[in-house]
């Protein structure tokens, strides 16, 4: 097991995992940073598995992801102002 | 000797990034204080890795491609860090949900 392996599967078994279990917080605005924290962290994900399997192509996925990312926390966080804790809308 | 110096960036930038999931979740005294964890991996995490890969490629459009995504997400953290504070500050009541409009 090469060095890149082990630093891939420690993300994926380490920050990814962490980052899922934000996302499905009670609060909405923590799931808004658990958002954020995996997005970033599957990009690192992404960067190393590219390096593992050795196929420059691969580099398409990690790039589109920071592309859509950015855009979708944005939209998210005009979503999330004017809903209640339970994540219904204010009435 | 570059092998060397590839890895130990990389594994650096892992290790920054996993301590900094982890310290999200472990920080459970305010969303705001959760919030700052994102920031090591955007600013330090993923550069580093992008560094080291770049590192172990040498020059070329691999390392191009590879130092793009790692900038895009470098630029691109503070934005959605001020973004996201301020969509706390206003689900809060902090902030005036209707500014700036």
């Amino acid at each position: 097991m090469t060095g890149y392996e082990v630093c891939t599967a420690v993300v994926m078994a380490g920050a990814l995992p962490a980052g899922l279990l934000l996302s499905a917080a009670d609060r909405s605005v923590d799931r808004l940073v658990g958002l954020e924290l995996v997005s970033a962290a599957s990009v690192v994900a992404l960067l190393l598995l590219s390096q593992v399997t050795g196929e420059s192509y691969d580099l398409i996925v990690p790039l589109v992801l920071v592309v859509l990312s950015v855009a979708g926390t944005l939209v998210f966080t005009r979503l999330v102002v004017g809903r209640d804790e339970g994540g219904g809308h204010v009435p | 000797m570059s092998h060397e110096v590839a890895l130990a960036l990389v594994s650096l930038g892992t290790a920054v990034t996993v301590a900094s999931c982890l310290g999200a979740v472990a920080m459970r005294s305010s969303v705001y204080d959760r919030m700052h964890f994102i920031t090591p991996i955007t600013s330090l995490g993923c550069p580093l890795v992008a560094v080291g890969l770049s590192v172990e490629q040498g020059l070329g459009l691999t390392t191009a491609s590879i130092l793009l995504v790692g900038a895009l997400l470098f630029m691109a953290g503070p934005v959605l860090e001020a973004a996201v504070g301020r969509a706390i500050g206003q689900v809060e009541g902090r902030v005036d949900p209707s500014s700036p409009e």
